[in-house]
């Protein structure tokens, strides 16, 4: 007789043959099986308990629900900044290339509207009224109170990251990563992901020696056009000071991008390049 | 972040250079500006000023049409985007001792900028209109108009490559450092030329050409009766991209005058480079050398000019530090600064520059402060200190110090 993984249509076929047959014998035979089912009862069942929390598989959930991994986008970002006596606000719009690029622009305040910074792997322009040429920056320069460039445009902790060290608690599971990349922004990164809902409610930056640098609050998740964001505040743990910055997604919307809007030498063209060459 | 745009300072008296603030604060004013006569904005004759007051005044209607028309007509191009900047310098100027008859004073200067922008209804070009006009509170209305900027760009994508095409006035600057580029072979300002741009993924090629009609070339060829024709001609193929944390650059140009209508032809070849450490440093470096040939008055030579620098990000603020090199003129120089213009939330925007000339000790401070929590008025100071040796170039300046307080209204 084939034998087959799966024990209970093992056991239907002796219930079949057996019809009307040796009762005792049949009682034995089901004796025999009860140790087998719990045998894989206990094999079965840490597994199952594997798969419920798997970080990777927790990282990825957040990637596609925020799905902005594939294709280009427009992203329309208010940032708000608090020093605590007084408050500044921006209105942005955040380019992303299906490559990865990034492109900023400005639509308040008025006086920054013919501002712009560029991001191209690990290359950051900034081009500011009145200037002919972009200047190269440094990619840890903060550009909105506490929000550098890489909080800005989003971190990707799926693809830039390992994993280094998971738990769970009741409500939360905590993610450690370390960066794949030493030329990333910030090397580590603490996250804590909410069992209810299954969306990012903290997340510590750190430096490659374990010291804090930045923490992000991410608070009133939302789903805009299908894609699921979060406010982020930024705190600045270097500082005593009350300061923070408040990111807030206004719109995000697909859309075609021509390459040349990503091309520091085009950065002063950029918005014209992108008002003729994308399609919504 | 609030703009900079070029404002012009008549310093009066004797052998007076202009001082130029460039359009960028980041650039410290070059050697040249300080120690030659300055005619590089292309002002027109005295003769000429009073037509072009009135063409001023019809464009300022003009614009101030459109600004306000509610609606274009339906037959209308689109409606261009305009800009305007009304600023009040005032400025003390105090004198050295080598001018005793010429006294300390304050003067006071408006500028009137104004900028339309816009597409064009077929084939995508896209123009850009500068109009910059000033006028002395003390003497008349207008003293000095120009087109600052007059251009035609579009951009073409074809097989998975960019072309942007231009052509008119603009400023053809480029570079990586905060002062000037060794590779750039034309002076500061904005030049009548055209240019043609080629990128593909991190690569791109640019070929241009520029003249600038300088008053200054058209004068001294006129004494000696030269047959060369008045004006510089500059040409430039530029090739080069960028890589995973820096870029590089060759840079072939030619001059065919490169300091004055008597200078012969000259032919340059640069590389520029830069490249960021991503730990907050980053560093750049330019070399030029330029050669002339052998003419029948004078043997070929051979100029090398170099430019090695680095900046360093703290927070909001960024240092510089860079080292200038000319060999026509022997000079070296230090140029340092601090300044805090990325910073867009910034309430005040300051930045602290200075350049040492190593070579005669002539030196010369600068401090910017501008105030950008208001929303459409931004009030700034800047003073200018020139000191160091007394046979140095910077000391050759008239004045050794230059305060300015401007109110600029963005309308």
């Amino acid at each position: 007789m084939k034998k087959s993984a799966f024990p209970y249509k093992l056991m239907a076929k002796e219930s079949v043959t057996t019809l009307g047959g040796n009762q005792p014998s049949a009682k034995r035979r089901r004796v025999r099986v009860y140790p087998l089912l719990i045998c894989l009862f206990l094999l079965v069942h840490p597994l199952a308990l594997r798969a419920a929390f798997s970080p990777r598989t927790v990282l990825e959930d957040l990637y596609h629900r925020q799905g902005l991994g594939e294709g280009s986008f427009l992203l329309e970002i208010e940032a708000v900044t608090f020093d605590g006596t007084r408050q500044d606000q921006a209105r942005i719009k955040v380019y992303l290339d299906e490559s990865g690029s990034q492109l900023v622009t400005f639509e308040e305040p008025e006086r920054m509207k013919d501002d712009c910074y560029l991001v191209v792997g690990y290359n950051t322009w900034i081009l500011q009224a009145g200037m002919r040429r972009p200047l190269r920056i440094s990619a840890q320069q903060k550009l909105f109170g506490q929000a550098g460039i890489a909080e800005t445009v989003g971190i990707d902790y799926l693809n830039d990251y390992r994993i280094e060290e998971s738990t769970e608690t009741e409500t939360e599971y905590q993610l450690q990563l370390v960066a794949l990349d030493k030329r990333t922004a910030y090397q580590r990164a603490a996250l804590w992901v909410g069992k209810e809902g299954g969306n990012i409610q903290r997340v510590r930056l750190l430096a490659i020696n374990g010291q804090p640098i930045k923490e992000l609050i991410y608070s009133n998740y939302r789903s805009i056009n299908g894609h699921e964001v979060g406010e982020i505040t930024v705190k600045n743990l270097l500082m005593e000071k009350d300061q923070q910055t408040t990111l807030k997604f206004l719109n995000i919307v697909e859309k075609q991008l021509p390459p040349a809007a990503f091309q520091p030498l085009m950065m002063n063209k950029a918005k014209q390049i992108i008002g003729t060459g994308s399609q919504e | 972040m609030s703009s900079g745009k070029i404002h012009k300072t008549t310093v009066r008296g004797g052998d007076c250079p202009h001082v130029n603030r460039s359009a960028s604060r980041q650039v410290p004013l070059p050697l040249s500006v300080l120690c030659a006569p300055c005619a590089r904005t292309g002002l027109p004759p005295a003769f000429a000023e009073h037509r072009l007051s009135r063409l001023t005044f019809l464009l300022l209607m003009l614009g101030l049409t459109f600004f306000f028309l509610p609606s274009p007509p339906a037959y209308a191009w689109e409606w261009p985007e305009m800009d305007f900047e009304l600023s009040s310098v005032f400025s003390y100027l105090r004198f050295t001792d080598d001018y005793p008859f010429i006294k300390d004073h304050l003067t006071n200067e408006a500028v009137f900028e104004m900028k339309a922008s816009g597409v064009f209804p077929k084939e995508d070009w896209y123009y850009a209109l500068g109009i910059i006009s000033t006028a002395d509170a003390s003497t008349s209305f207008f003293s000095g108009c120009a087109v600052q900027e007059l251009m035609l760009n579009t951009v073409i994508n074809a097989d998975g490559e960019d072309y942007l095409y231009e052509v008119g006035k603009e400023d053809w600057e480029w570079g990586k450092s905060f002062s000037r580029t060794p590779t750039y072979p034309m002076p500061e300002g904005y030049f009548w030329g055209a240019q043609w741009t080629k990128t593909k993924e991190r690569q791109h090629v640019i070929v241009g050409v520029a003249t600038s009609t300088d008053q200054l070339l058209k004068k001294q060829a006129a004494p000696v009766e030269s047959t060369s024709e008045a004006g510089a001609l500059t040409a430039w193929l530029r090739s080069g991209g960028f890589l995973t944390a820096s870029d590089y650059e060759f840079v072939f140009s030619y001059q065919s005058h490169a300091q004055d209508a008597l200078t012969p032809a000259c032919y340059n070849l640069g590389f520029d480079t830069s490249r960021d450490f991503l730990n907050g440093l980053a560093i750049h470096g330019s070399i030029n050398l330029s050669h002339t040939p052998k003419t029948n008055e004078e043997d070929s030579a051979r100029r090398v000019d170099c430019l090695v620098g680095g900046e360093y990000t703290l927070g909001a603020k960024v240092i510089v530090c860079e080292v200038l090199h000319q060999s026509d003129s022997a000079d070296t120089s230090l140029v340092w600064a601090v300044n805090n213009y990325s910073a867009f939330f910034a309430t005040w925007q300051w930045g602290v520059e200075s350049l040492w000339n190593l070579s005669d000790g002539g030196r010369y401070f600068k401090l910017f402060l501008e105030y950008t929590a208001l929303e459409r008025f931004f009030p700034s100071l800047e003073v200018l200190l020139f000191t160091g040796s007394e046979k140095s170039k910077i000391s050759s300046s008239p004045v050794d110090l230059l305060v300015s307080l401007e109110l600029r209204a963005v309308l």
